[in-house]
């Protein structure tokens, strides 16, 4: 230890300070005697030979100072670098202790208003072992208005209640209930005949059973130990992992949901949280950073806002609706959060996100893209239901299609897409484009796009703008449509085969080489993009 | 004006080549070592004896001197500096540079240009 004292700070026998003062001394006093006596030996009288010592030393006092600054120079240094650090460390503890007590302070109130609430709940949840006065004190306690909820909810506690009561299942997503494995009881303050205590549990409620919460109301929940049906060791506490859009939860509407999509454009999460198909609002609430895209997107879902690509530094609507698939330009974005919701215009997308975690975002687009137009039909064929993703839902619309999927696609005539045959009043197509017809099918596992009838080959010339150039084409289609999940791999496997309307072969182009060409598609053309094993079209 | 004949002051950095001087071939004490320098310079040098000890110690802290206490002959305790490897390599420079400056500064004060250029030329002819 002391060697390696000696090697840091330069001392080369290791002495003390101590003895580095005294050995300075005594040197000194050795150099100061030994002029004396030479004095004396020459015939000076002591106090002039002392004196005169003196003056040929110089002040013994500055040479011990500096003598002494050489030798403990960097130990000199190392204690006021010490110094420095037992300052700050004595503020650091400082501020610790203050932290240590604020904190304790803290919990002790946290403890407190805790121990509160459990008593109440404690009064609540052991309604038949509790005395009944006890009960009777948290009933009292109660806020005018409002029930009370406990047991194994993350925030239990009195809210308030409309005059007409509130649903059970609105009460529990409020109160923090588990998503399942629940029980709920439900007992009025006053019970009487026809209003008797109700029990329920959280199949009902996935179930779509519900009952009302009155005021007054103490409301149990109830926690059972989750069980595995299936057998399987995965864990279903686990949460849901996101895909690469940042979508925890796919969305899948019923036919029904479905035919109500235009009409629930105006409406708010309710209808959609009352009708879409398995989904309820419990799975989102508990989850922070989620928010549920519906409204005209590709992939409706849950989605994780930290795994949402961002192409800024911040988060922003244009982020979130991108990785939902919607292409088009958005006209709108609301946002229903459980305490705010808000309307973002279109211009303001591409600023912050600054929603509520657990929100709500239903999307409306203006689908200026002549492909994905409100005259264009694009379908989604799978496993056997056909699903429209785009916003024709008109019964003609639906007919039409319904009439085309009947024929072979190849035998669609001109201009009968279904804006020719259910064009809006006043309105025709406002360009040979409009007549597009895009269709998309699984066939054998492999997804397979249809587009016919670019433009009325009798339409007068079009314009180089009117046109639409191969590689344009298949970046349209790869932007946010459902061609967008079809994997890397399945798109080199694609071969795009057009028909022009006179004469000539059909060329074939494999989907990299369609994709990098700048080549017009002729007006009138049928063409069809689809895997390589479909057969080949007869001419 | 000073009179001409007080002692000339030792120029910057003189006092640590004189001490290593005087210690090349016997260790002392900082009292002898000041007495060695006062003879050596016929006693034309003199030095505040004190200044003596913090170059002592400084040069001793570089590696360049090495100390221990011993008895003198007079059987007093002092404090005897030798010079290490480190002090007779600094002495060989330091003398070589003060043979080079003293050499520079004789020519300049007698004005003597007698002294040979030196050989410009890059190699043999």
């Amino acid at each position: 230890m002391r060697a390696v004292l000696r090697a840091i700070l330069g001392d080369p026998d290791g002495r003390t300070p101590e003895e580095i003062t005294r050995d300075i001394d005594d040197e000194v006093n050795f150099h100061l005697s030994e002029i004396e006596r030479e004095l004396r030996e020459s015939g000076r009288d002591p106090d002039n030979a002392r004196a005169e010592a003196r003056r040929r030393f110089g002040d013994p006092a500055v040479y011990r100072r500096a003598c002494r600054d050489v030798a403990l120079k960097e130990r000199i240094m190392l204690q006021r670098i010490n110094l420095a650090l037992l300052v700050a460390v004595m503020i650091a503890l400082g501020a610790t202790a203050w932290q240590s007590w604020s904190s304790q302070r803290r919990t002790a109130e946290a403890v407190e208003r805790l121990s509160e609430r459990i008593g109440a709940l404690g009064a609540t949840s052991g309604v038949a072992r509790e005395p009944a006065e006890q009960r009777s004190t948290t009933m009292a306690a109660l806020p005018e208005g409002a029930a009370f909820v406990g047991g194994s909810v993350g925030r239990p506690g009195a809210y308030a209640i409309p005059h007409d009561g509130l649903s059970v299942r609105r009460l529990l997503v409020m109160a923090g209930a588990p998503e399942r494995d629940f029980d709920v009881r439900i007992e009025p303050s006053s019970p009487v005949i026809g209003n008797e205590p109700r029990t329920m549990t959280a199949q009902d409620m996935a179930e779509g059973r519900d009952h009302l919460v009155n005021r007054g109301d103490l409301v149990t929940v109830t926690a059972r130990p989750r069980t595995n049906p299936g057998g399987s060791s995965a864990t279903p506490s686990q949460p849901p992992k996101p895909d690469a859009h940042g979508r925890l939860t796919e969305l899948s509407f019923s036919p029904q949901v479905l035919a109500r999509l235009a009409s629930l454009k105006d409406e708010c999460f309710a209808r959609y949280e009352a009708a879409a198909t398995g989904l309820s609002l419990d799975s989102l609430v508990f989850r922070s950073e989620t928010v549920l895209v519906v409204g005209e997107v590709a992939r409706p879902g849950i989605y994780h806002l930290g795994s949402v690509k961002q192409r800024g530094s911040k988060l922003t609507f244009a982020d979130l609706l991108s990785a939902a698939g919607v292409s088009q330009r958005v006209q709108s974005v609301e946002y229903h959060g459980r305490k705010r919701t808000g309307v973002i215009p279109a211009a303001e997308t591409f600023g912050p996100m600054d929603v509520p975690a657990d929100a709500i975002i239903l999307a409306k687009v203006d689908a200026p893209d002549p492909l994905f137009n409100t005259d264009s039909i694009i379908l989604f064929n799978n496993e056997g239901e056909w699903r429209p993703l785009a916003n024709l839902f008109s019964p003609e619309a639906q007919a039409t299609i319904e009439r085309l999927r009947a024929q072979d696609w190849r035998q669609w005539p001109h201009g009968t897409g279904p804006v020719a045959a259910a064009p809006a009043a006043g309105e025709g197509p406002n360009s040979p484009i409009a007549r597009d017809v895009v269709t998309l099918r699984i066939q054998g596992g492999r997804l397979v796009i249809f587009l016919t009838s670019f433009a009325d080959r009798d339409a007068p010339a079009l314009t180089p703008k009117q046109l639409i150039r191969m590689g344009d084409l298949l970046t349209r289609l790869s932007l946010g449509s459902p061609f967008a999940a079809i994997p890397q791999s399945s798109r080199s496997e694609m071969r795009l085969t057009i028909h022009a309307p006179q004469g000539s072969s059909p060329r074939v182009l494999s989907f990299d080489e369609a994709s990098a060409s700048d080549e017009a598609i002729p007006p009138g053309s049928s063409v069809l993009l689809a895997t390589q094993d479909l057969a080949p079209l007869p001419r | 004006m000073p009179p001409t004949s007080s002692p000339p002051e030792l120029l910057q950095g003189t006092l640590d080549v004189m001490i290593l001087s005087v210690l090349q071939s016997q260790s002392l004490h900082g009292y002898g070592i000041a007495r060695q320098i006062e003879a050596r310079s016929g006693r034309l040098l003199t030095i505040e004896e004190g200044s003596l000890y913090p170059a002592l110690h400084r040069m001793t802290k570089r590696g360049e001197l090495a100390a221990e206490w011993r008895t003198n002959d007079t059987g007093r305790r002092a404090r005897f500096y030798r010079l290490t490897t480190d002090g007779k390599r600094r002495l060989a420079e330091q003398v070589s540079l003060w043979d080079t400056l003293s050499g520079a500064v004789s020519r300049v004060v007698h004005g003597s240009s007698r002294q040979a250029a030196p050989d410009a030329r890059l190699g043999w002819e």
